[in-house]
């Protein structure tokens, strides 16, 4: 397996010590490490421009009537926000996480493809400056909303095409990413580590990974279909020409329910490493937990027209999607009885990653419940496509996915720095984050169950009071970020020495590596006992 | 307190005593009130059972979420390093996940009972006593009474908040001026007039792009689609105005294109049936007819103003990169055929619908005023409805 | 034990009955440590993706019979 690494005679990538320095070690990185702090400063500069947009958008929402933008651009930053956010700061970012992460924890010396993996990373930026370059071409980005419905998207104009294309390299990206990720999982397991006991973690990425397999290639089928659409005279999505338009959410979706279990599993995995460390307990009900992940990852496919209640879908469809829906929440919910019995007459403390864990749990369970009203099909008609689907998603997508990557930043940064993060800091940033991300969240209930519908750019005066709210409270959780970058670059400059252990109870292989990580770690496998 | 007052203020707490300017305005009437907390007050059975629903689902949600934050809560409580506990070191109990699965199934089995039924119900939309067909369009919806009383009864719907209301940009004083329009974005020009107690079906689609016909009221919510109809239906208990908004993206004015039902006693139903009907008579031009130049511009002026306004702009000049100008534009200086087939058929994979809606006397409006307008001098400037009705074939 | 899961595919005896159970384990989403490093032992992974398959297409047919039936 390591062959793959190092070819002793092959001096095109050269030998893995004379690493190049410089511009070069980032361009032609084949280092797990570098590649992970590549992939994670990535998507912390779209999460920054993803979130730019956003406080455009509440700037505008701030108060009822246009003031500083034109519903045309208004439709174009939603659309770019959602695809930013999903596509450039949230799925590369665990990808960082997986790579960073995963040979330290099976004790491997790498990622089982370097080149491949150097290539999925490079995608992305060129992926990410076509969607921002598309701003800038007539008509601008596309407006079509993040799910890029068809026929409005047939609509738009050239901004349509570059997303197209960019969303065609991160699927890309995506595929090979979960290729290395499948192979370094399966076959660089340190000897003695069988699968039943890897790190969940790893559990829930190698699941993961194959969820994107199955599901990528469909979102790259859909909107290659709108752009033959566009331009070469199909008709997939046009009445007119024997299409459906209906066909596209279809497809969509079924890509795009699973997309959102892709954004989730992979926090499980983080969260389930955290709570154990902090309770000074072992995870509660470890293998229910992996079977119960694969139970997720195999109903997830079958959900997708929970989005498509409204379409009109006959009643045994209704019925069938609502039925399938409702019964996914209870493995989900399953979780966070594990980890609360993990919690369970431990002997806990709260550092940092352990306050983002709780607090997941705490605000992810929000999100799960609506989840579960919105299931409900013949109660969704009154709130589908309302600014309660917006509360819901980013309870479990912000609260959720985000609030477990910094769980799991603070968790490990000692080890990939080398220094302790400044737990005021964190403290701070965990606070200001919570606090000002329910002040953001938590009135978008109350607007679309008041009958609020989303991407609006303009409102009616009766809902001007918690729109106003929410816009505060959106520019103190992007201000709050802040204090997150500002962490992270004092703990990279110095701060107190990382022992190799860095937390009391932390088990597994990662804390076996002296702390920072050196560049090569594991060249000749550990024994797990 | 009432939940109403309690939602005020918190708003006002929140914005730290700045005046509440939902508050000054008051509730929307057949609209959304001041900071409302729930769904809108149901008019219809339907709507009655999602509040049901919704609440029954929302207390089981709360109770599980106290008893698990509950436990959470005390084991972050006691459970804790600082205050001397030791660490357990169970992690595994087959019963217990066994019964923390099933009992969430179990509930989930008692949530979908009446789930099943209402979506049955929902789903029925046999028997109607009255038909109306909803088309949405970029940007505004249309009706047309299909079958029952006032059949034949067609009209468009449009928002009728003026833009002086709301683009700050352009209107200097129109915060001032919305500050006073208690039905701001949620008011039409022809509303839909219904009778009360009536099952009313909405046969839905729509013209160019997916738009969504909501009334929350109602306890509806329908995709309009182009090429496809779908159906829903309702039957509203009480007198009144009811107001929602279109639900589905559909391009740049998605947030205007509001939806008011009129729900009328029977009698002024059918009163307002025979007005309508006879303003239709009155309104019907004659397509055969030879039309003057003066005439065709000023009805053009109106058509435009309804249905080109929005992209192509008032003077003419489109918006740079997304809407093209008229005004010096080729194909409205060129032949009137190919500007009727622009206009008849749209322009495929563009924001520019076909507008096959439209009388022949109102296409032959707008194209003769285009060709007049602004800057415009088209060598070929009449174009006689007739033409129009040829151009149809 | 410990290299248990490397042994080659071959070799694994589990028939379609622990398959199954498994599977529907892995459904319901329990599974006790011990039965847990049974399965990961014995079972055959060609297997396991059949069974999983199967499983799937027996449930959607399940679920959309009830869904039938409570339709009318
Ligand atoms: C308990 C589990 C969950 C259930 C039952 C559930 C159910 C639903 C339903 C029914 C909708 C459609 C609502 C509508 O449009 O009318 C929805 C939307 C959505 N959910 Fe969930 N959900 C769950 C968990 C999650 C998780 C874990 C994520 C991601 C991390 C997620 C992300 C989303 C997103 C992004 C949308 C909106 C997509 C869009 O329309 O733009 N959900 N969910
Ligand atoms: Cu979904
Ligand atoms: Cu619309």
């Amino acid at each position: 397996m390591s062959a793959v690494l190092d070819h002793p005679g092959d001096h095109a990538h050269g030998h893995a010590h004379d690493h190049p320095s410089g511009w070069r070690r980032w361009l032609y990185a084949t280092n797990h490490k570098d590649i992970g702090t590549m992939y994670l400063w990535f998507s912390f500069a779209m999460l920054l421009v993803g979130g730019v947009n956003a406080l455009l958008l509440r700037t505008e929402l701030f108060q009822p009537g246009l003031q500083i933008l034109r519903p045309e651009f208004f439709n174009q930053l939603t659309t770019m926000h959602g695809l930013i956010m999903v596509f450039g700061a949230v799925m590369p970012a665990f990808v960082g996480f997986a790579n960073w992460q995963v040979p330290l924890m099976i004790g491997a010396s790498d990622m089982a493809f370097a080149r491949l993996n150097n290539f999925s990373f490079w995608l992305l930026p060129v992926a990410a400056s076509l969607l921002i370059v598309s701003y800038f071409v007539p008509g601008g980005a596309t407006a079509a909303g993040w799910t890029l419905y068809a026929p409005l998207s047939v609509q738009m104009g050239p901004g349509m095409d570059l997303a197209i294309l960019a969303l065609h390299l991160m699927g890309a990206s995506s595929i090979m990413g979960s290729i290395n990720i499948i192979t370094t999982i399966l076959n660089m397991r340190a000897p003695g580590m069988p699968l039943m006991k890897m790190p969940m973690f790893c559990w829930t990425w190698l699941i993961t990974a194959y969820l994107l397999l199955a599901v990528m290639p469909v979102l790259a089928g859909a909107v290659t279909m709108v752009l033959t659409d566009r331009h070469f005279g199909t008709s997939f999505f046009n009445a007119a020409g024997g299409g459906d338009p209906v066909m596209y959410q279809h497809i969509f979706w079924f890509f795009g329910h699973p997309e959102v279990y892709i954004m989730i599993l992979p926090a499980f995995g983080i969260i389930s490493e955290v709570i154990p460390t902090f309770a000074r307990k072992p995870l509660f009900g470890y293998s229910s937990m992996v079977y119960a992940t694969a139970s997720i990852a195999i109903l997830s496919m079958i959900v997708w027209a929970h989005h498509m209640f409204t379409t009109g879908m006959p009643v045994t469809g209704q019925l069938f999607f609502m039925y399938a829906t409702m019964l996914i929440a209870v493995p989900t919910g399953v979780k966070i009885f594990n980890w609360v019995a993990t919690m369970w007459r431990g002997s806990m403390t709260f550092e940092t990653p352990m306050l983002f864990a709780v607090g997941f749990i705490f605000v992810f369970a929000i999100g799960g419940f609506t989840g579960l009203i919105m299931a409900v099909a013949p109660l969704d008609i009154q709130i589908h496509d309302t600014y309660y689907i917006v509360a819901h998603f980013h309870y479990v997508l912000v609260a959720g996915s985000l609030f477990a990557l910094f769980s799991g930043t603070y968790y490990w940064i000692p080890k990939w720095t080398g220094h302790m993060y400044d737990e005021r800091l964190g403290k701070w940033h965990f606070w200001a984050s919570m606090i000002t991300f329910n002040i953001t969240f938590f009135p978008m209930h109350f607007l679309g169950l008041a009958g609020m519908p989303r991407r609006y750019a303009d409102y009616p005066m009766q809902f001007a009071d918690f729109n106003a709210v929410v816009t505060i409270g959106a520019f103190g959780f992007g201000l709050s970020q802040l204090i997150f970058l500002w962490m992270v670059i004092r703990c990279i400059k110095g701060g107190a020495k990382a022992s190799d252990r860095v937390w009391e109870n932390a088990h597994g292989l990662e804390w076996t590596v002296p702390s920072p990580a050196p560049f090569h770690t594991f060249e000749t496998p550990p024994v797990v006992k | 307190m009432k939940p109403k007052r309690m939602a005020d203020a918190l708003a006002v707490a929140v914005l730290g005593g700045w005046a509440s300017i939902a508050a000054a305005i008051g509730d929307m009437p057949g609209g959304p009130k001041v900071n409302q907390l729930n769904l809108t007050a149901p008019v219809t059975r339907i709507a009655e059972e999602q509040h049901w629903i919704h609440w029954f689902v929302m207390w089981i949600c709360v109770a599980i979420f106290v008893a698990v934050f509950g436990v959470m809560f005390y084991a972050v409580w006691k459970h804790r390093k600082s205050r001397g506990h030791a660490p357990a070191s169970f992690h595994e109990s087959t019963a217990v996940e066994i019964a923390w699965t099933v009992v969430p199934f179990l509930i989930i089995v008692g949530m979908a009972i009446p789930a099943t039924r209402m979506v049955v119900e929902q789903k029925d939309t046999a028997n109607a006593d009255l038909t109306v067909k909803a088309t949405g369009y970029q940007w505004k919806w249309g009706y047309d009474y299909l079958k029952g009383d006032g059949e034949g009864i067609s009209f468009l719907s449009m928002l009728s908040t003026p833009r002086d209301q709301i683009e700050d940009r352009n209107y200097p004083d129109a915060k001032a001026r919305r500050e006073q329009n208690p039905t701001y974005l949620m008011e039409v020009d022809n509303p839909l007039v219904v009778p009360v107690n009536r099952k009313v079906r909405v046969v839905i689609t729509a013209n160019d792009v997916i738009h969504a016909w909501y009334m929350p009221a109602l306890g509806v919510k329908q995709d309009a689609i182009p090429g496809f109809v779908r159906d829903t239906w309702f039957k509203a208990e009480k007198t009144g105005v009811f107001r929602g908004q279109c639900a589905e993206l559909c391009g740049k004015d998605h947030a205007f294109m509001p939806i008011v039902v009129d729900v009328r006693t029977e009698a002024d139903y059918l009163k307002w049936v025979e007005e309508k009907k006879k303003e239709m008579l009155a309104r019907t031009d004659d397509p055969t007819r030879e039309w003057q130049l003066a005439d065709l511009n000023a009805r053009g002026e109106k058509v435009y103003a309804a249905n080109c306004v929005a992209c192509h702009q008032a003077n003419g000049k489109g918006v740079t990169g997304s809407f093209p100008a008229l005004d010096g534009s080729k194909v409205v200086l060129g032949k009137s055929q190919a500007q009727l087939d622009v206009v008849l058929h749209g322009r495929p994979g563009t924001a520019m619908a076909p507008f096959r809606q439209l009388s022949d006397v109102e296409l032959a409006a707008v194209v003769t005023y285009t060709r007049n307008a602004w800057g415009n001098k088209a060598s070929d400037n009449v174009v006689q409805p007739s033409e129009v009705t040829a151009a149809r074939r | 034990m410990m290299q248990a899961d490397r042994q080659p595919a071959s070799r694994r005896k589990a028939g379609m009955a622990a398959t199954f159970q498994a599977v529907g384990a892995s459904f319901f989403g329990v599974r006790g440590r011990g039965s847990h490093e049974r399965d990961l032992a014995g079972l055959h992974p060609v297997r396991v993706i059949v069974a999983g398959l199967l499983a799937a297409a027996l449930f959607v047919l399940v679920l959309v019979t009830v869904a039938r039936m409570a339709a009318g």
